[in-house]
């Protein structure tokens, strides 16, 4: 395992004895070679969870292992060493690098910081990096990051975590800031980059056609939980969660995607009501937050399925099929 | 250079004039190192009830046609040249007396960022009653319920209560849906949406599309809705026009052109969007290249650069738009539209 979660619980304080519950009781494990999923709406704390990951967020409780060592309990120049093994990839690429250095300096720095090569073997590798990531070396190292384009950006911001030879790649919306033409070009790169190095990698996205392309399995959060996770086409074919079949319905022009006669052969996720996919499109009640998360299952004011179980007891995460955990009382099959 | 076809876009014989028609329109930045065409000879037509996605990467254009329509453009630095009818009446001659006297009346817009485009410090209420007020002359208590139908009807359960709140305390989803409030509360005739949903979450979004496809078609109000997102087009409009550097290159009823796209980079971005139907880890087809430079276009086709189908012939004449021998009211411009590729990638889109 590259990556193991345990029990992971991030509470930030907001003062007045008031905190955000940004993640609960979070646990999964990833290896090598592996991408997953993290989809979820925006705040409901897949961010901080990346970021608790690499060490930026001290968690409450709960414990996070990198290539063996324990991101968590280490301290000093053996949590140094730990970090190095994760590498991040953020959403916007123009405001993630430094915008007074060259493309070749940014790449240097992460080298220079974990002193890996010697000085003048710097430089050489920077310009392989930036080879294995499809930019042309010479054209692009003296260039600032203004002088790119967003995309060309993203590429040098996925080069600079590749410096430092990291086994864990963590991505946080990579691809949301770009235009679609672009966005693929960067989803087959980052395709090609775990392969070649045998990368584990954490794809936190909102989109959720982006997350189906990339990820080996996936995780639904909602409001610091995790409510689902299962490989990628076992999910989206069978999503068991209410609210990732909500998350599913969502997605526009799917219609599109689905024979045009109408004879639905695959709709039927037979639930507990067969008018499952008209589900009434309220604006979600705005009481519950993450400040104050509703009690039991954390999903039940807006789900369409809630009865008292719900309101009052936490579902545990219980394995439906082979690999694919829901945290539901009442769960679609 | 006029496309005779492209006029003819959205004017059945059948019905009466169009709401809105806009003919050969051309905007033209104007700065020191030249002139930038970012609206190149656009022609189309809306009907009252109709939704028309306009579709395109960032720089295409589409937001510059918006603003060329609502008149948004400072005179002195922007040039635009062509016709805006608008219910009979020519956008493009009237005074800004007269056009500021359609603002928020009979034509109204929605903006992407409802943080941005909301007075923080005003309660939302009294920006949507603001319209009625100082537009209508109505009475404050007049305005007032106005504006709880208006917020209402963009689906705002309990309006009374959320009358009196600020932005801040709203959802994202909450603040769009006032912005809209704010945009249909004096009944308008025609809407631009720019981008009303990039920034919201799925569920989200999928609410307020089919909020504004229901305002469309209930109330008779045409939009005109900007997106980057074909699916967000294709999910929830009557039209798609799709823009490349400046140019409307393919326009037609939603099912025809995602459907069957034929112009050759309306196809590309469909096969380079990641779709359900593949398997996980499928090879996405992307699109080489970037963007062209708005300053440095050549004679032909500005898709020519990135197009794998591309031949002399498109570096060196501009295709204009041409009606599909299929269907009258899709247009296109490409040398060489997608016909058999086509049909393979039908048979990709129903699996």
């Amino acid at each position: 395992m590259i990556l193991e979660v345990d029990d992971l619980t991030v509470e930030l304080p907001l003062g007045y004895r008031r905190k955000v519950h940004a993640v609960s009781g979070v646990s999964f494990s990833l290896r090598q070679n592996e991408t997953l999923g993290l989809v979820g709406e925006s705040g409901c704390g897949k961010s901080t969870l990346g970021k608790t990951i690499v060490g930026l967020v001290k968690p409450s409780r709960g414990s996070v292992t990198i290539a063996g060592r324990s991101i968590t309990t280490l301290k000093g120049r053996e949590l140094r060493l730990a970090r190095r093994n994760a590498q991040l990839v953020f959403q916007d690429p123009l405001s993630s690098l430094n915008p007074r250095r060259t493309i070749l300096n940014s790449l240097i720095e992460p080298m220079a910081v974990w002193n890996t090569l010697e000085p003048d073997q710097r430089a050489p590798r920077a310009m392989e990096l930036l080879e294995e990531v499809g930019l042309d070396p010479s054209l692009i190292k003296g260039r600032f990051p203004s002088q790119l384009s967003g995309g060309q950006c993203q590429r040098v911001s996925i080069a600079r975590a590749l410096c430092v030879s990291p086994t864990l790649l963590i991505c946080d919306e990579p691809v949301s800031a770009l235009d679609v033409s672009i966005q693929a070009q960067i989803l087959n790169l980052l395709h090609d980059i775990r392969e070649q190095r045998k990368l584990a990698m954490l794809f936190i996205s909102h989109d959720l056609s982006v997350v189906h392309n990339i990820s080996d399995k996936i995780a639904v959060m909602y409001m610091g939980r995790l409510c689902e996770t299962g490989q990628t086409a076992a999910v989206y074919k069978q999503p068991l969660h209410p609210y990732t079949s909500l998350l599913l319905d969502s997605i526009p022009g799917t219609q599109l995607d689905e024979p045009q006669s109408g004879e639905s052969g695959e709709s039927e996720a037979s639930g507990p009501d067969p008018a499952t996919t008209t589900q009434p499109l309220e604006p979600p009640s705005d009481v519950s937050s993450a400040i104050n998360p509703p009690s039991g299952c954390r999903y039940h004011p807006r789900c369409p399925y809630a009865d008292a179980t719900c309101e009052s007891e936490q579902p545990p995460m219980r394995e439906l099929r082979s690999g694919h955990f829901v945290g539901c009382h009442h769960p679609l099959a | 250079m006029k496309a005779r076809a492209a006029t003819s876009f959205g004017e059945d014989a059948t019905s009466s004039a169009p709401l809105l028609r806009v003919r050969s329109l051309t905007t033209s930045y104007v700065g020191e190192r030249g002139s930038l065409r970012v609206v190149d000879d656009v022609s189309f037509s809306l009907e009252g009830g109709k939704v028309l996605s306009v579709v395109g990467e960032s720089g295409s254009g589409k937001t510059a046609l918006c603003r060329s329509i609502m008149r948004l453009f400072p005179t002195s630095k922007v040039h635009v040249d062509g016709q805006v009818i608008f219910d009979d009446q020519q956008l493009l001659e009237l005074d800004d007396l007269e056009m500021s006297e359609l603002w928020g009346t009979r034509i109204a817009m929605v903006f992407q960022d409802p943080m941005s485009s909301l007075n923080p410090v005003m309660r939302v209420g009294n920006q949507v009653a603001e319209g009625p007020r100082r537009r209508l002359h109505m009475a404050r208590s007049a305005a007032k319920e106005r504006a709880i139908s208006a917020l209402k009807s963009a689906g705002i359960a309990d309006a009374k209560q959320r009358y009196s709140r600020y932005p801040h305390e709203l959802s994202g989803g909450l603040r769009q849906r006032v912005a809209i409030a704010i945009a249909i509360a004096n009944g308008p005739k025609l809407i631009l949406a720019d981008e009303p949903t990039t920034g919201l979450d799925v569920t989200v979004q999928a609410q307020i599309l089919s909020l504004v496809n229901q305002l469309s078609h209930s109330a008779g109000i045409a939009v005109i809705m900007v997106t980057h997102d074909l699916a967000v087009a294709a999910s929830a409009s009557d039209d798609i026009a799709v823009m490349y550097a400046g140019r409307v290159v393919e326009i037609g009823p939603a099912r025809e052109v995602i459907g069957h796209p034929r112009m050759r980079y309306t196809e590309a971005l469909l096969l380079a969007s990641p779709r359900l139907y593949q398997t996980p880890h499928a090879r996405l087809n992307a699109i080489a290249g970037r963007p062209p430079d708005p300053l440095d276009l050549g004679p032909g086709c500005a898709f020519s650069p990135r197009c794998p189908h591309a031949d002399s012939r498109c570096f060196e004449e501009r295709p204009e738009l041409t009606a599909s021998s299929e269907d009258q009211r899709h247009l296109y411009a490409c040398w060489h539209p997608a016909s058999a590729a086509l049909d393979e990638f039908a048979k990709l889109a129903v699996k």
